[in-house]
This record gives C-alpha cells, sequence and structure tokens, in this order.
C-alpha cells in the first residue's frame, strides 16, 4: 500500500496551527445577533414569572424569549434517527418547571455578547421552590424529585448463559462508584442559526457528530418538512460525546426562527460543564464466581445509573453497558440487574465509549479482586479469560473475528516489563518510608460499527474533476482526530493518486447524503469502507470510459500512478485528467459515481493498557511514572494520528482514575469551573508509549482497519486505579483517586 | 464606566480622589476580571496605575527590599531566587497559577484580594512585610501585613487609598534561608489547600538559631506556629524533627481549619512539612 | 476611552470600553479569531497572546491594561501566509488535533522560546502548564516544541552543536 498506513498530518492542521481555521464561535453573518441564556439557579421548582424589562431595557437588546413566550412543543436530545419512536419529548427550549440548576428559563438576545450576558443577569426570574434529589441516596430514599415520574426511571434483567453449577467455585466481590464526568472539549458547544423568512429555509451551522439526526429533531420540533431544514458541520474542537445531543441547535433554530436574524449561542464554559451533558453518575456491585485456576465462570452485576434530570441517553446506556461486558472476556454466565433513576442533577449522556470504559472499570477492578483474592498475577487472570480470535460476541452472536487482546496482555507485559517491574516495586516499597508505587493492567473492548445494534450503513458520492482531481461526498464529522484524512487517505488508496488530490467534504444536509451520525467509532470501520466502495465505483466508471474513449478492451486496462494504463502495452498511458475531459468531451458525461455500503460485521477491537504510579502517602498525590498502551486495531490507516489519540486517551483515563470529578453540593450547584475539575496537565505526564498491534485486521473495514476512538478510552481509566490498588495494597472502588481519597484510607489503615 | 490611568504618582492621587465604594484599582486583573465577568463586581470606576514607573520597579538594597505594586510574579521569581532569604517569595511567586497568570498577576495584587488561600499571604506574615499606601490627599503610610489582611477578601484600604508597594526588613533576615511549599489538588497549577513558608538561621554546624514558620489557606488569615519555632531552635534538620515539627503543624492545622477539609489538611502537613525541610536543606 | 497600542506590528488606535477584554478586542474589533476562548477564566490558555513578549490571558486582560504596549497573536506569527518554525513544527509532529487549544499552545510555546531558546523537556512542559488539550497527552506537542527550538538555534548557530542539543 502507498498511502495507508503512512503517517501525515490532518487535513486541516496547517490552519489551525495558523489561527486561520473558523470554529463555529468565529462565524459572524450580516445582522447576526448573540444569544445568552438564563438559567435556573435553583434545583427543582416552577417558573411563576419572568421579568425582562430590565434586559429589555439595555439598548441593543434585541429581545427576550422564555418559557412563557414560546412554543410548548418539545424535543429528546438524544434521537439521532426518524425510526426511534420509543424516546419520549421531554425538553422544551424554555421551561417553566425547571428540573435541575441550570435548566434553561429564557434567552436573551443582543447586539454583542458581553451585551447578551449583561442583560441575562438582569432577567429576573421568580420561583416557586419544590424538593429536590441531589443524587442517588435522596432519589433511593424516596425524595420526590419529579413528581409525577417514577424516580426509577428504567430498570433492566439481563441474563445470558446458564448459571454455572460446578464444585469448588470461588465468590469474589466488587464495588464501584463513578462520579460525574465532564467531557472538556476545549471548544463549548455552540450553533449558528440562521433563518431565511422568505423561503422558509433554516440553516444551522454547529461542531456536532450527526448532521442528520440534527435535522430529525429541528424539524419536527419547529413542525418545519426536512428539506428546509439544512445542517452543516462546522469545524470541531473536540467532543468525546459532548456534541452528539442536541440542546443548543433547537434552541438556536428557534430564536432566529423568531427573531428573523442569524443567532449565534456559544455555551460558557460553565454552561458546557453543567448545562449541556456530563457522564451520569454509577453504582455498581459485582459477584463473580471463578474456578481456582483463574476462569470467569458466572458474573451477576448489579448497577445503578444516575440519569439526571432528563432520561435522555439513559435507558439505551444501561443495556448497552450489558453489551460491553462480551466484547474482551469470556463470560460464559452474565446475568444484570440495572436501573436509572432521575435527580436535580445535570442531565447524563453521551460520553467517550459510551459505556465502555464504565463496564471496564466495575470489571477490571473486580478481576484485580479476583486476582487478589485468588493470589495470581493480575495480567495472567486476564489472559486467562480473554476471548481468543474466531470467538464470537455471546450476546449478539456476531464474530469477533481476529480479536488480538491476549497478544495485546502477552507484548505489553514484555515491553511494560511487568513481572521485573513488580519486583522492583515490591523492593523500592520495603524500603521507602514515604512513597510506594505500583503497577496496573486494564483491558477492555468495545465495537467498530453499530451492528447489530441499529442497520448500518454508508453512503458516498465522488466525481472526478477536469484535471484529475476527486470530489468525495461522504457524511462525515471529524471531531479534530483527521477522520477527513483518514477518508482522503482511503480513496487515494483505491486510485492510486497522491490523498492531496482528493477534496472531501463534511456533514450538510443539503450536500451529503444520509448518515447516522460518527458515534460507536464506526467511522473508520463504515465510512471508510464506503469510501473504498465508492472510489471503487468511480474506478471502474473511469475504465469503462477509457475503454469506449480510446476504444481498448477493458480487460486490459488498469489504474495505476493517476492514470488509466493498459496491461499489454506500457506505452498506453491515459491520466486521470484526460480520461475525465475526454468523457465529457467526446461522451458528454461527467466522471462519477455513488456507492453505499450496508455493515454487517461488528469485529472485536481491544486494547490493554499499562501503568506504573508512585504514591505519595504523605500528600496523597499519585505521580503517573510510565504508562503503555498497547491496542489491536487492525490496519492503522494514519498511525501517527492514531497514537496521537491513544496517548489522549491515556492523559483522558488519567484523570478519570485520578482527579476529575463533577460534585453536586447539597444546594443543587454542580462544579461548574476548570479551577475545580482537575485536568491533567503537560508536566503531570510520562511520554505515553503506545504499540499497534495490526495483524488482527478485520475482513469488512477499509484495509483490515478496525476502530480506535474510543476503545483506547476503555482500558484508561482502570490501569491507574490498578496501579494505586496495587502501590497501597487496597481495594479501593470510589473513584477518583484524590489525595484526599488516598489519605482518607491510609488514615483509616492505621486505625484498625 | 469611567476609566483613570495615571502615570505618575500624583496624577494617582489625583485618580484616588475620584473613587467611590463602587471604584476597584486593576493591576494584573487575574482575579478582578473574573469577578467582572461573573457580574460579582460593577466598578463605576476602572484605576489602573500599570503606567507608573516607580510601580514596576524591584529596589532590592542591603537593608530592605521594595516591591513595586504592578511588580508580577514572573518578575519577582527571576529577581529573588538566587537570594537565600527571599528564596520562599520566588518559590510562592512561581506557583502562582499558570505562567500565563505569572506574566500578569502581581504580588500587591494577591495580597489585596486577601483571598485565604492567596499564597503571598503566609509570605507577607513570614517576613513581617509592610505595605506602602497613598491617600487620595497625596500622604504616604506604612501598615504592616497584620493589620492590613482583616480577613477573606478583606483588606484594609479606606475609599482613596491605594498600595503602592511592600518593603521587607531584609537586615532583620540577613543570613537567613527560606522556604515556600503548597499543596493544592494537583501537582501543578493549583490553589493552595495549605502552604507554608520558613525562615531558618543555622550555625556553620547546621544547628538553628532561630526560626519562623508561617501556613497559610488554613485559617481565614495566615497564621504562625510559634510552638514549632521554639521548638527548631537548638536543632538540626534532621528527621527526628520532622516529625515533631509535622506533628505540631498538624495539629495547628486541624484547629484551625474548616472541618470539611480538616482530615485531608491535617493528614498532609506531614508531607508539607518535609517538602519545605527539603528545600529548606537544599539551600544550606 | 480612546486606546492606542499595537497588535502584531501594526499600530491600532481605537474606541472602546475600559473593561473590554482584549480578547474580544481581537476577535471582535480586529476579526483575528485565531485567538479561542475556552473558559473565560484564566484555567485553559486557549486565549493565549503575547503581550510585550510575555505569554497572558487575553480573556483576562482588559482595554485599560493595555496602553502603549504590544499584542502578537497568532495570526502574527504567519503574516506572510508562510507559517513560522513553532506552527510547522506543530503540524509535521503531529500535535495538531482539533485545533482548539493549539493557538494558545503555540502562542505560550512562543513565549517559552523568545526567553529560553534551549528548553529541556521538563521546562517546556511545565511552561505549557497553562495550556490544556484534551486530544493528547501532550506527547506530540513537547516534541513540537523541543523540534523548533532545535530549529531556530540552528538558524542561529548554524548546524546543530554540541552544547545545544537540549
Amino acid at each position: 500500500m502507498k498511502t495507508v498506513g503512512s503517517s501525515r498530518p490532518i487535513h486541516d492542521a496547517w490552519a489551525k496551527a495558523a489561527g486561520y481555521t473558523k470554529y463555529t464561535g468565529d462565524i459572524r453573518l450580516p445582522g447576526m445577533v448573540y444569544l445568552c441564556l438564563v438559567r435556573s439557579t435553583i434545583p427543582h421548582g416552577r417558573v411563576k414569572a419572568v421579568h425582562p424589562e430590565k434586559a429589555l431595557a439595555l439598548p441593543g437588546v434585541c429581545g427576550v424569549l422564555h418559557c412563557f413566550n414560546t412554543t410548548q412543543r418539545t424535543f429528546n436530545r438524544y434521537r439521532s434517527r426518524f425510526s426511534q419512536d420509543e424516546l419520549p419529548n421531554e425538553e422544551r427550549a424554555f421551561t417553566d418547571y425547571v428540573r435541575f440548576v441550570g435548566d434553561r428559563v429564557a434567552v436573551v438576545a443582543a447586539e454583542s455578547q458581553a451585551l447578551a450576558e449583561k442583560a441575562a443577569r438582569l432577567v429576573e426570574v421568580e420561583y416557586e421552590e419544590l424538593p429536590y434529589s441531589i443524587g442517588f441516596d435522596d432519589t433511593l430514599e424516596g425524595q420526590n424529585c419529579l413528581p409525577g415520574e417514577e424516580p426509577v426511571r428504567d430498570e433492566v434483567i439481563l441474563e445470558n448463559g446458564t448459571f454455572p453449577q460446578d464444585n469448588g467455585m470461588i465468590e469474589v466481590d466488587s464495588f464501584t462508584e463513578l462520579p460525574r464526568l465532564h467531557h472538556a472539549a476545549m471548544e463549548p458547544n455552540a450553533c449558528v442559526a440562521d433563518y431565511d423568512p422568505y423561503q422558509q429555509q433554516l440553516t444551522l451551522y454547529s461542531p456536532n457528530q450527526a448532521v442528520h439526526g440534527i435535522r430529525v429533531v429541528v424539524a419536527n420540533y419547529l413542525e418545519m418538512p426536512f428539506h428546509k431544514v439544512r445542517v452543516v458541520k462546522a469545524a470541531m474542537g473536540g467532543s468525546f460525546g459532548a456534541k452528539q445531543e442536541w440542546f443548543v441547535e433547537p434552541v438556536a433554530a428557534l430564536a432566529a426562527k423568531m427573531l428573523g436574524r442569524p443567532v449565534k449561542l456559544v455555551y460558557s464554559r460553565a454552561e458546557a460543564m453543567t448545562g449541556a451533558i456530563v457522564r451520569g453518575a454509577v453504582k455498581a456491585c459485582v459477584r463473580g464466581l471463578f474456578t481456582p485456576e483463574g476462569k470467569i465462570k458466572s458474573l451477576d452485576m448489579d448497577l445503578i445509573l444516575d440519569a439526571g434530570a432528563y432520561v435522555g441517553n439513559s435507558s439505551d446506556y444501561i443495556r448497552t453497558l450489558y453489551s460491553k461486558l462480551f466484547r474482551c472476556y469470556y463470560v460464559p454466565h452474565a446475568r444484570y440487574h440495572a436501573r436509572v433513576i432521575s435527580s436535580n442533577t445535570p442531565v447524563a449522556g453521551a460520553y467517550r465509549g459510551w459505556s465502555a470504559p464504565e463496564e471496564a472499570l466495575i470489571l477490571e477492578r473486580h478481576l484485580d479482586a479476583a486476582a487478589h483474592k485468588l493470589g495470581m498475577d493480575r495480567v495472567e487472570l486476564r489472559r486467562r479469560n480473554v476471548l481468543l480470535p474466531g470467538d464470537i460476541d455471546l450476546r449478539t452472536g456476531v464474530p469477533l473475528e481476529e480479536i488480538r487482546i491476549r497478544e495485546a496482555l502477552d507484548r505489553g507485559r514484555e515491553l511494560f516489563r511487568w513481572n521485573q517491574l513488580k519486583q522492583e516495586d515490591a523492593d523500592f516499597n520495603a524500603s521507602n518510608e514515604r512513597y510506594r508505587r505500583g503497577t496496573g493492567v486494564g483491558c477492555g473492548g468495545h465495537g467498530s460499527t453499530y451492528f447489530p445494534r441499529h442497520d448500518d450503513f454508508g453512503e458516498g458520492w465522488i466525481t472526478m474533476n477536469e484535471d484529475g482531481t476527486i470530489q468525495l461526498k461522504i457524511t462525515t464529522h471529524d471531531h479534530g482526530c483527521g477522520t477527513v484524512t483518514m477518508l482522503k487517505m482511503v480513496v487515494a488508496e483505491v486510485l492510486d493518486i497522491p490523498d492531496s488530490d482528493v477534496y472531501l467534504a463534511e456533514g450538510d444536509t443539503a450536500n451529503t447524503p444520509i448518515d447516522f451520525g460518527c458515534f460507536a467509532s464506526r467511522t473508520t470501520f463504515v465510512l471508510g469502507r464506503t469510501a473504498v466502495e465508492t472510489a471503487g465505483a468511480l474506478k471502474t466508471v473511469l475504465l469503462e470510459r477509457a475503454a469506449a474513449i480510446f476504444h481498448q478492451p477493458m480487460e486490459q486496462l488498469y489504474v495505476e500512478g493517476g492514470a488509466v494504463r493498459n496491461r499489454e502495452n506500457p506505452n498506453l498511458v491515459w491520466p486521470y485528467a484526460e480520461v475525465a475531459r475526454q468523457s465529457m468531451l467526446q461522451l458528454k458525461r461527467n466522471v462519477s459515481a455513488q456507492a453505499q455500503f450496508n455493515n454487517v460485521t461488528n469485529p472485536g477491537v481491544t486494547g490493554a493498557h499499562f501503568a506504573h504510579v508512585e504514591v505519595d502517602t504523605w500528600t496523597g498525590y499519585t505521580r503517573i511514572l510510565d504508562y503503555l498502551a498497547v491496542q489491536d486495531i487492525g490496519q492503522a490507516i494514519n498511525p501517527a494520528m492514531c497514537e496521537a489519540q491513544i496517548q489522549g486517551a491515556a492523559q483522558m483515563g488519567c484523570g478519570a482514575a485520578l482527579r476529575e470529578e463533577m460534585v453536586v453540593q447539597k444546594n443543587g450547584q454542580c462544579t461548574s469551573s476548570l479551577s475545580q475539575y482537575h485536568l491533567f496537565l503537560a508536566p503531570d505526564l510520562p511520554d505515553i508509549q503506545v504499540e499497534l498491534i495490526t495483524d488482527g485486521r478485520s475482513t469488512e473495514g477499509p484495509f483490515g482497519a478496525k476502530s480506535i476512538g474510543e476503545v483506547c478510552y476503555v482500558p484508561a481509566a482502570p490501569a491507574v486505579c490498578g496501579a494505586v490498588n496495587d502501590a497501597l495494597g487496597s481495594q479501593l472502588g470510589a473513584l477518583p483517586f484524590t489525595p484526599d481519597c488516598v489519605l482518607k484510607y491510609l488514615a483509616r489503615e492505621r486505625e484498625t | 464606566m469611567e476609566s483613570l490611568t495615571p502615570k505618575t504618582l500624583d496624577e494617582l492621587t489625583e485618580a484616588l480622589a475620584q473613587a467611590t465604594s463602587g471604584s476597584r484599582i486593576i493591576a494584573g486583573g487575574t482575579d478582578l476580571v473574573i469577578q467582572m465577568q461573573r457580574g460579582q463586581t460593577e466598578p463605576d470606576l476602572l484605576i489602573y496605575p500599570g503606567q507608573i514607573p516607580e510601580l514596576r520597579t524591584i529596589l532590592l538594597q542591603k537593608d530592605k527590599l521594595h516591591v513595586g505594586a504592578m511588580v508580577t510574579m514572573q518578575e519577582l521569581t527571576a529577581a529573588l531566587q538566587s537570594i537565600p532569604e527571599f528564596c520562599a517569595i520566588s518559590d510562592a511567586a512561581s506557583g502562582v497559577g499558570t505562567p500565563q497568570i505569572r506574566s500578569k498577576a502581581t504580588i500587591v495584587g494577591n495580597l489585596c484580594n486577601a483571598s485565604p488561600a492567596g499564597d503571598m499571604l503566609p509570605i507577607g506574615k513570614l517576613y513581617d512585610l509592610k505595605l506602602k499606601i497613598v491617600s487620595k490627599d497625596g500622604t504616604m503610610s506604612l501598615i504592616p501585613i497584620d493589620q492590613f489582611i482583616l480577613g477573606p477578601r478583606k483588606n484594609a484600604l479606606q475609599i482613596g487609598q491605594a498600595v503602592v508597594g511592600l518593603t521587607i526588613n531584609r537586615k532583620r533576615w540577613v543570613g537567613y534561608v527560606s522556604a515556600f511549599r503548597k499543596i493544592g489538588f494537583r501537582e501543578y497549577v493549583s490553589i493552595a489547600r495549605e502552604g507554608m513558608g520558613a525562615l531558618v538561621k543555622r550555625l556553620p554546624d547546621g544547628m538553628i538559631q532561630d526560626a519562623r514558620l508561617t501556613l497559610g489557606a488554613v485559617a481565614t488569615t495566615p497564621i504562625r506556629i510559634p510552638e514549632a519555632e521554639v521548638l527548631m531552635a537548638g536543632r538540626v534538620l534532621d528527621e527526628n524533627l520532622l516529625r515533631e515539627v509535622a506533628a505540631i503543624t498538624a495539629r495547628t492545622i486541624h484547629n484551625n481549619c474548616r472541618p470539611a477539609n480538616r482530615l485531608y489538611k491535617t493528614e498532609a502537613a506531614q508531607g508539607l512539612v518535609a517538602d519545605l525541610f527539603d528545600l529548606l536543606r537544599k539551600r544550606t | 476611552m480612546k486606546l492606542s497600542f499595537c497588535v502584531n506590528n501594526r499600530p491600532v488606535q481605537l474606541e472602546t470600553d475600559p473593561d473590554r477584554r482584549l480578547l474580544d478586542i481581537l476577535r471582535e474589533d480586529l476579526s483575528l479569531t485565531g485567538t479561542k476562548e475556552g473558559c473565560a477564566e484564566g484555567e485553559c490558555g486557549a486565549c493565549t497572546v503575547l503581550l510585550d513578549g510575555e505569554a497572558v490571558h487575553s480573556c483576562l486582560t482588559l482595554a485599560i491594561q493595555l496602553g502603549g504596549r504590544h499584542v502578537v497573536t497568532i495570526e502574527g506569527l504567519s503574516e506572510t501566509g508562510e507559517l513560522d518554525v513553532l506552527q510547522k513544527a506543530f503540524v509535521e509532529e503531529i500535535a495538531v488535533q482539533c485545533g482548539f487549544c493549539t493557538t494558545g499552545m503555540i502562542m505560550s510555546a512562543k513565549a517559552l522560546l523568545l526567553k529560553n531558546p534551549a528548553p529541556t523537556k521538563e521546562e517546556i512542559r511545565v511552561a505549557l502548564s497553562g495550556n490544556i488539550c484534551r486530544c493528547s497527552g501532550y506527547v506530540q506537542i513537547v516534541r513540537a516544541v523541543d523540534r523548533a527550538a532545535h530549529e531556530l538555534r540552528e538558524v542561529a548557530y548554524g548546524k546543530p552543536d554540541a552544547k545545544n542539543t537540549g
């Protein structure tokens, strides 16, 4: 392969480094007004009145829309396709019944952002306060957080396999508690909306993961036909799931339509933290049965998820979490009981990995506990339970194909010097009073496609220009991780041209084909394969045209180096530009093609991460000494970008393990500043090592590729948590392992 | 909003004459701008004294150190980091916020802001620092730190007054080594959860003649640890002393901090004192 | 107030409010949108620019503080249409992902290299401690700054010498 497998910067790296790339917040349309939301300051209550007079009195304020002068219609933020009838429409743009601190009550439109913010502070809202719940304890104690709705919003029991009857099985119990998390995409949520009342045409620009999903929601919400709603994916400053549910777009669309002017809505950091979505808080108990040799016989998981104030995606989320149990380990029997509760807190939603990281934290904690009880090495225990090439997903029956998790563990154990490190740590700890070192390993699996949960297909349209360059239309949404470049490379490989000769427009409902969104790590696999098919279709057209124009037998023609050639006669070479031009001149036809790819596979994609940490038992700080991520990726299309993305996942995982936590206080206020949400910074991390295992290729993905974006986050936090527990000799399960958590544990240990 | 950018001390006093209770002086702005953004304060008059040359100077003399009100954390770090008796100041200044914050934030601004977590508060108390204050009538006065910091976010400035600088009696500290260490939520870029400053005078054989310790971010205003200071005299900076000082420090923290953070802050005292001792030992 | 200052080597005069943020002046009045707003409270570093050669948060800098001073934004590094050494190094070392932190990150690196032409990897990491990147593990970013430092020293001193291999 000439292009696939070689590293390069992503397509817009130059423009981004220059500061030239225009993000949604940078867009300025003529006549545009700026929006600032007025959000509930109480966790639960009825809005009795909204007083916009003081805001409206400021020169330059164009209007105040609120719960009493806007539509009562509702939408569901999580809907991303027309067929999800089961999802309730539960949100208004502005509500007179506020369910959490941060719920939208009104919006101010003004001639400048600063003015809109100032005016928003002047809008007075009168509330009638109601009792509220700030989480599991309140809700389960019966605190009435949403009258008329059940506190337990959903409950599910699932089981696979039969309960084992073996003798001599060893029972292991574990408990894990995960806090709410913030995505911390550096670009906050944003939308620019432009409504042309004369053509009743709405255009939305936003950084998002599914232009067609937004179209479904906004068109239904505003009672508009689909062709009158155009959604354009703008440059995206990171998502990690934060931009795959729709709350800025419906609000901006409504405001643009009502005000008759283009509007811009950009969330503040505080809004992105508390007024968008969070990863929901989870608690889980696992009872496992193991053979004395460490083989899993049964896992029984009891889990509870706090959906926050709206159900959003939570019902699907708990079901998906269960399905992740079967993507990495062989679990012959599993039983799962899960509940979703409501509370008056920020809304839970999508987050990188979409429940797989939570599942891994719960299960990897459990496996560490099992290894402890069985007296086994933690890598060895995992080796004995991981899925092997040829295994199937026991829940869905879908083949996992060339899954390489055991190889990842073996390679990692060797590269990380796992056994030597364990000995070195033991020596270090024996001779050190203050610092304690430990190692951790985490494994995790994910999917590469939607299959079989949803129909999963992609479509591509492709044209060759008169100069032989390519224009490709596939509805992709680059999050910043380089999927545009990936698709260009795939097309370039098929047509044997430089990837710089391919132009790819991102998702735009007016210009690119239908797609269900860049979720589920499906972009490389499904859209990449779609690009292969589309480029292949174009290649066929090229050959047919060349045969017709130059009177050649079709079977003798092939493409190489940007030209059609004849196998029998090396002197016959027709550059693509020539074929394209002659096709127009002689055949009166453009060289273009279209293809669809209906995906029906979902190979196993996995990773094993290794962390070496040093815990300061006198301050509680944990330092990451060394970190290795081994990923079973199949063909890496742009390896350096994969590596960069994996290192980012390690950074996020270190954060989730050690620092990150959104805390809801007794008054319902949630962490709303990066000064209190402690992310990992450059000096906090070592050079994260990455090892790619590329021989576990997929059968259906483009050139054997599998997914990477989410799966690399799954094993990260478990590895770090395991290392801390190893260092301390502890069995801590409530994340994050902050300095407070560590010193509290040590103080308790000292007393007992 | 009105604004004034005085270019001389005289112009500053003229500006101060126009100030009301709603007026604010902006130095680095790293705290004030956030408050203004959130609508927590909306000044009627903003005075920026950054163009007054005297306020930008650091005057290091044999007997005293004078730091102008507009001197930044970064400038102060560079100026003092190789002077043993003032290393504590550069330790603290170099640990405030991020590089971007340190290139604007001022030591005087940190003191005026009077946040209990402000790193310069325990530093001020450590050196018995005095603030030089100008009034709208042009008079200058010196106020000791203890009389300046009145409580959380409360200082002694009256309407029509501004701090123009601070002075430290260097003579008092010649022959001392100093250090400052803090513990936050993470190692880099963190607001102090507890911070500790030390000044120690040692004989050539390492025996401590005199010591002074202050704690910040524990009580609402910085505190000394007299019991530990007395204990240190006549001892050397060894592991035994470390253990005893850590125990006293932990007790002091326990008795002075809010219950919510008590367990962590008390437990972490050992690490805090150990790191502080490490710095002091290196600076022999 | 009347504000006279210098942006990217050009004198700028405008009538503005004293409490207007430099970030807004750049983005709205001067259409220099390469400087980003990520948090508005000096935590993320996306809005970093150079003020008289030092990295500062443009979100925490007000018009009243700017009189007579010199601001350099990301646009000021590549005014000829060609990326400067640091920007190129970020591209070539694959240090650019979503790009939202990139411009601020580059400006912090610029401030570092102005003061310290031969930083160690550790010094680079500390100099970037005020800039959050969520996409990466900072590895390529640190490598890019290191590479730019080497290249700049090569330009200044000729081929890499024994003293300055960082």
